[in-house]
């Protein structure tokens, strides 16, 4: 049987659109189904995300940041983008399975729809939109939002009464309400399942009024108002009467650790979402006061301790460590009374104007069907179920799961779970089958490829720029007199040729551009609309009728004047300048010369704990040849690097790990399958390893080794960094040397299989956060407190009446963690909470230790005499210092590898080719580290399998006559793409690195740094143009 | 329709004026309904705080006697109506409790029974279309708020009933009644129950509390299915308010326009009768 080669994505959100980016640019067929009417799950709703406070998306994408992921799925062939599509079933086994889907009508064509909106202003009916819960309206036909991809309006069959106004109003016949439903039968090889979360329905949980008292709002609902483009634009208002809402109450935990209503699981999102909601709301509105109600404060991911202890520190903002018992209105104002218990146990009643319910999260509607169809198993809470120690791993082999459809998580987890999902599928469809020739020609360490052709620009020919003006079917010059603006255009200087066009996108583009030629231009300004998916069948149109794309210049007339500025006089002048300042940045516009470069499929990991180890094995599974370098001695280095884990857990991982290892270490392994042996490459593995220097850049990286007294020098294109944590000190006077005090390490190997030491001691007490400084917390090591509720749960199985104290700041078993700290209370182990400046003080006390602790509810000390402490002291970053000079990439403030975007791209450094795994990024479990590592494997592959890089048109260049070597372009390239030549004094480009910013050119004292398409007299002109 | 009926102690003293109106208003409904015979105190109250065995056996033994009857309970009395659940949940996981509940009452107990709350039974299963054609005189511009009580309708595991921290069915038959009913947030808040005697203070805080939200929210009166709340709201009113607590049944039976009506005022503390009378009602 042939295999299928094609991989199906289920869920169009980020994780969804991660796995297909990385799958398409693997050189992979992908279809994404989504159910809804455009990708991009709940993304779109929200205004910023945590940490950042910004979007961040950009960096999503396999290429460099440059478009929105969204926009680049539609625009990758390589994926065919199904939207209201369902699989109804699956038949077949990993390699070749065969899926039903079913499409149902979308009563628009997207190909012919051009997003005027004509058909929409012409509906009679309108239905609450889907977007931000019920706060606004749209059309029973329309565009699910501004952005939505794909780029075209979708009937409401469940709104629409079919009256027909539609189809009459729009001019281009794209709408079809006798369209039926389609069947498609999608053969493929593997299936990334990434359905996500939706909220919980808020009118559950009728103790807050959510549904009764209008000024109840949800977490959605105020996301929208905060957002400029939303219902408020900006304003943030009471529902009731529009007035300003100025006293705001956040209620945490609204139906998650709620056993009671039967979710007792942390949905792990909230106390973050929430805190960048009252910061962008002490950012719009000064003068409002904020309460936060909340259980614990629970931020576990990068840099996320630092922002909630920047938000707590607000002073019009004010945390409150209480459960609110209900929320009452007071009829005549709609003010909202918040009836709460405090710290100190006594009822309290706050008065607000608006109240935020912080909803949790649950899967995805539908998700139960899906599962069925899939074959896939669900929890009792409906997750999709996968493997404990390799999450994303399903029953089916070949179908894998990815992001919150699995367990609530953030953005940052979800996204890593998608290029995780993508690694996993790829190695199913042996995307290192199919390596492009010109890697797999191209010896390691190869500089570049020849120069792509230069532009088609007859050699000295003077410049005529030639003008398209789109009417888009009236959409733009119903409002733009377009005829008037041709005429005045084309006595500007270097005019050769304006031609008003309809529907440059629907087909007619190439006949156009050839009909400039016959006018002898040889540059042309397209002005038309903002559509993505538009810009490549006009650049390919373009260069088919013989223009060089960097001659293209290309002007939005319709979004950015039409629409925006409809009604409005202004709007043709605006038209006039933008066209004018285009034509003359095309008139000075100079051919760029492309250059391609080599990448060999060659890595090196640094780290061969299991985060190294699974990008390593990864890598070389799909044909890439990769050097491991572990400091240890002892083979495989399993035993010291990594992430801090059980014993129990590490014995599984070098099990799991060092099996996937055996049949790459070497070609022509006799135990190997003939596949395997065709796809794996050498794999070394450097033991008792070193780096010393590191040479180069991505695509020619030279790192020289030591090992013992020798050394060797590795030429490889990528490097993934993988050196893991080491285990924290015990901070703050612990009495450590005591028999009685051991490590959580030590504890669970004292209680492995072995029921005397339980049945030895009575009364145990554990630490959490020993080893934090005792200032405020700068990071957390999300994984202490779900281990130490699992070792006292194990302690407790095994001698039921031992006495279990958990001493904590703030627990932190997020997602399903938190039934096990239920089920830890539940099975009489004792949790006593002390604040970060009244760490418990442990006294020895003959064989055992007096430990007295404040308790903030109680307000007093309690004392305990116990047999022994366990601490949990987390972990910290090995000294990376050296390492991370060495790369050219930094260290955050508490020692950890800086990724190039903490949300969207934790699997990479800001310097291309240098990838991060595991946990020397940031804290994680075991489990989660095989998991980054993977998805640093996918972001690696994804770019060594494009065989080589091209070097975009915008690359800066030097004039070497005028260069002084002076330095600046070095300081601020934030890309090592500038260097100094010292033997010639003067400067250089890595045009493999130079991603185009600009920023050198800016800082060049003397012009000699040119970028280009933005070169000095070229912006000159433009500037002239606006200002004439 | 044929109900088992436990009126429980009140409903034959201090809330008399709920059993009148409740037996005249199913009657009219054509919903028959016979008294339990021998019936026992449900413990409500006290009886669980004097230990979990008191508890059950007291409730358990009227269960029994129910169970005889071959019919569905009906309960009016929100507390009884608690106790009763609670008992009946009990028996069903307590294998030794059961055994001691048989030795003690000499009867059999299968749990083959339901327990129905008169309040919920009216105002939320039965068809509104059984309800509306008896009302011959609507409680026009008669401003009431709907006060459930605390157990009524909880916990949520023992009653099943939909929204329990905001319930509407009795609002819903007040509305069809012709009462303009005011929407409030306390609702379900404790008017202090049993503490009266010992925490009296607390109960009047309570109390007075509800009653002046029930004004804030334009009410003029009140309507529950609780004598416990019903006795806490009227007695612990200052001498200044002068709101009365209906029974619902009470307002069912005014706007069916039953000749006894006239007679349940006299046992209320708040002397509703102003009120009605200035509407027009009541007369």
């Amino acid at each position: 049987m042939n295999p299928n080669r094609a991989a199906m994505v289920v869920g169009g959100g980020l994780a969804g659109m991660q796995a297909s980016l990385l799958l398409a640019s693997m050189g992979t067929q992908v279809y994404l189904v989504e159910k809804a009417p455009a990708i991009g799950g709940h993304q779109p709703l929200l205004d910023k995300t945590f940490p950042t406070d910004s979007c961040g998306l950009c960096f999503m994408s396999p290429r460099p940041a440059a478009h929105c992921p969204f926009v680049e799925c539609e625009r990758d062939e390589r994926i065919t983008v199904l939207t209201r599509t369902e699989v109804l079933g699956l038949e077949g086994e990993a390699g070749s399975f065969s899926a039903r889907v079913r499409q149902r009508a979308r009563g628009v064509d997207p190909e012919k729809c051009n997003g005027c909106g004509r058909c929409a202003e012409a509906c009679p009916i309108a239905a609450p939109s889907e977007f931000g819960e019920g706060l606004e309206q749209r059309k029973a036909i329309y565009r699910p939002y501004v952005q939505a991809v794909p780029d075209a309006y979708v009937v409401d069959w469940e709104s629409c009464d079919r009256c027909g106004a539609c189809p009459k109003a729009c001019p281009f016949g794209a709408v079809d309400l006798a369209e039926q439903d389609r069947e498609l039968e999608l053969k493929i090889g593997a299936i990334v399942v990434a359905t996500g979360l939706k909220t919980l329905d808020p009118t559950l949980e009728t103790e807050y009024g959510y549904g009764l008292f209008p000024n109840v709002v949800t977490g959605v609902q105020i996301e929208r108002m905060l957002s400029r483009g939303g219902p408020t634009g900006g304003a943030i208002i009471r529902p009731s009467d529009g007035a300003p809402a100025r006293k705001i109450a956040f209620i945490q935990c609204v139906g998650s650790r709620d056993p009671a209503a039967g979710r007792g699981y942390c949905s792990s999102v909230c106390c973050m979402y929430s805190a960048k909601q009252v910061r962008l709301l002490e950012e719009r509105v000064p003068e409002a006061s904020v309460v936060v109600f909340q259980m614990d404060a629970r931020g576990v991911g990068k840099g996320y301790e630092r922002y909630l202890e920047a938000t707590r520190t607000v002073p019009s903002v004010e945390y409150r460590r209480s459960a609110v018992g209900a929320v009452k209105q007071v009829p005549a104002t709609k003010d909202l009374l918040v009836l709460h218990v405090g710290g100190d146990g006594v009822q309290r009643q706050d008065r607000f104007d608006l109240v935020v319910l912080s909803l949790g999260l649950a899967p995805s509607d539908g998700v139960g069907e899906l599962a069925e169809r899939l074959g896939l198993a669900v929890n009792r809470h409906g997750f999709l179920e996968s493997d404990a120690a390799q999450p994303g791993r399903t029953r089916v082999p070949g179908v894998f799961v990815a992001g919150g459809s699995r367990e609530p998580m953030d953005v940052a987890d979800a996204v890593a779970e998608g290029a995780a999902a993508a690694m996993s599928a790829a190695a199913v469809l042996g995307v290192g089958l199919g390596w492009p020739e010109e890697a797999a020609a191209s010896t390691p360490g190869a500089g570049e490829t020849p120069a792509l052709p230069a532009s088609a620009l007859p050699a000295g020919a003077p410049p005529s720029v030639g003008v398209l003006l789109c009417n888009c079917g009236g959409g733009v010059g119903d409002r733009i007199d377009l005829a008037g603006l041709a005429d005045r255009a084309s006595s500007w200087p270097g005019v050769g040729h304006v031609a008003v066009v309809d529907d440059l996108c629907r087909g007619a583009a190439v006949g156009e551009f050839a009909g400039l030629r016959d006018h002898s231009a040889n540059r042309v300004v397209v002005a038309a609309c903002a559509r993505g998916r538009v810009e490549e069948p006009l650049a390919l149109a373009a260069a088919e009728a013989g223009f060089d794309t960097a001659l293209l210049e290309p002007v939005n007339l319709r979004e950015q004047c039409a629409w925006v500025h409809a009604g409005d006089e202004r709007a043709a002048a605006k038209a006039e300048a933008l066209v004018h300042m285009a034509v003359e940045k095309a008139r000075l516009a100079a051919p760029a010369p492309r250059r391609r470069f080599a990448l060999p499929p060659t890595a090196l990991v640094i780290g061969g704990g299991p985060a190294g180890l699974t990008a390593a094995t990864e890598l070389a599974g799909q044909g890439a040849e990769v050097w491991v370098v572990e400091r240890e001695a002892d083979a495989g280095g399993l035993g010291a690097a990594g992430a801090r884990a059980s014993q129990v857990m590490l014995s599984t991982a070098k099990h799991l790990l060092v099996g996937q290892a055996q049949p790459y270490c070497g070609r022509g392994d006799p135990s190997a399958s003939p596949q395997d042996d065709r796809m794996g490459a050498p794999f070394h593995l450097l033991s008792g390893g070193e780096v010393v220097r590191v040479n180069g850049h991505l695509g020619a990286f030279r790192t020289t080794v030591r090992t013992g007294n020798q050394e060797q020098q590795i030429e490889h294109s990528v490097v993934v960094v993988a050196t893991g944590v080491e285990d924290a000190s015990p901070n703050g006077g612990l009495p450590v040397q005591h028999p009685a005090v051991l490590t959580q390490a030590q504890f669970e190997a004292s209680l492995a299989g072995d029921e005397a030491w339980a049945r030895a001691h009575r009364r145990v007490a554990m630490l959490l956060c020993a080893g934090a400084p005792q200032t405020a917390r700068t990071y957390c090591s999300r994984t202490c407190c779900a281990e130490a509720v699992a070792s006292a749960m194990r302690l407790k199985s095994l001698s039921p009446d031992v006495e279990v104290y958990v001493l904590y700041r703030e627990m932190r078993t997020y997602g399903f963690a938190e039934e096990q700290y239920e089920a830890a209370r539940r099975a009489g182990v004792v949790f006593l909470r002390y604040e970060s400046h009244g760490r418990p003080s442990v006294v020895p006390a003959g064989e055992k230790l007096a430990i007295t602790v404040r308790e903030p509810r109680l307000g007093r000390d309690v004392e305990l005499e116990v047999d022994a402490l366990v601490l949990s002291t987390g972990v910290q970053p090995r000294p990376n210092q050296d390492l991370a000079r060495m790369l050219g990439i930094n260290l955050d403030e508490d020692g950890f590898f800086v990724e190039a975007n903490v949300k969207s791209r934790s699997t990479e450094s800001r310097r291309p080719g240098v990838f991060l795994a595991g946990a020397c990024q940031s804290p994680r479990s075991l489990a989660d580290s095989l998991l980054h590592a993977k998805a640093a494997a996918a972001r690696a592959l994804s770019l060594l399998r494009q065989g080589g890089i091209e070097t975009p048109p915008t690359v800066a260049t030097v004039n070497e006559r005028i260069c002084s070597g002076c330095g600046l372009c070095v300081a601020v390239c934030a890309y090592g793409a500038r260097e100094l030549d010292d033997d010639r004094g003067v400067s250089k480009v890595v045009d493999i690195l130079c991603q185009g910013c600009g920023a050198c050119a800016a800082a060049c004292p003397n012009g000699a740094t040119q970028q280009g398409g933005f070169a000095g007299r070229q912006m000159v002109a433009v500037l002239d143009a606006a200002l004439s | 329709m044929s109900y088992a009926y436990y009126p429980g102690c009140t409903l034959h003293s201090t809330g008399a004026e709920y059993g009148f109106s409740a037996w005249a208003v199913l009657d009219t409904l054509g919903i028959e309904v016979e008294e339990l015979e021998d019936w026992n105190c449900c413990g409500a109250s006290s009886g669980h705080a004097a230990g979990r065995e008191l508890d059950v056996l007291l409730a358990g033994r009227n269960l029994a006697l129910a169970e005889k009857t071959g019919k569905n309970l009906l309960v009016p009395c929100a507390a009884c109506y608690s106790r009763l659940r609670h008992a009946q949940h009990v028996l069903s996981q307590d294998e030794d409790l059961r055994r001691r509940l048989e030795a003690s009452s000499g009867m059999k107990w299968t749990g083959n029974l339901a327990v129905e709350s008169a309040p919920y039974m009216l105002a939320g299963k039965l068809d509104p279309g059984e309800i509306a054609p008896r009302v011959v005189k609507p409680l026009k511009g008669l401003k009431v708020a709907a006060y459930y009580g605390c157990l009524l309708t909880r916990p949520r595991s023992l009653t099943g009933i939909p929204n329990p921290d905001y319930p509407t069915f009795l609002d819903g038959l007040l509305a069809l009644l012709g009462a303009e009913v005011v929407d409030w947030s306390y609702k379900t808040d404790c008017c202090g129950a049993s503490l009266a005697l010992t925490r009296t203070d607390e109960v009047a805080r309570l109390s007075g509390k509800l009653v002046d939200a029930a004004v804030e929210a334009g009410a003029a009166c009140l309507a529950t299915g609780c004598p416990m709340c019903q006795a806490n709201l009227e007695i612990r009113q200052p001498a200044d308010r002068k709101v009365p607590v209906f029974y619902f049944t009470e307002l069912m039976g005014l706007a069916f326009g039953l000749g006894g009506a006239a007679r349940w005022w006299g046992k209320h503390l708040v002397d509703p009768r102003p009120l009605l009378h200035g509407l027009g009602l009541g007369r």
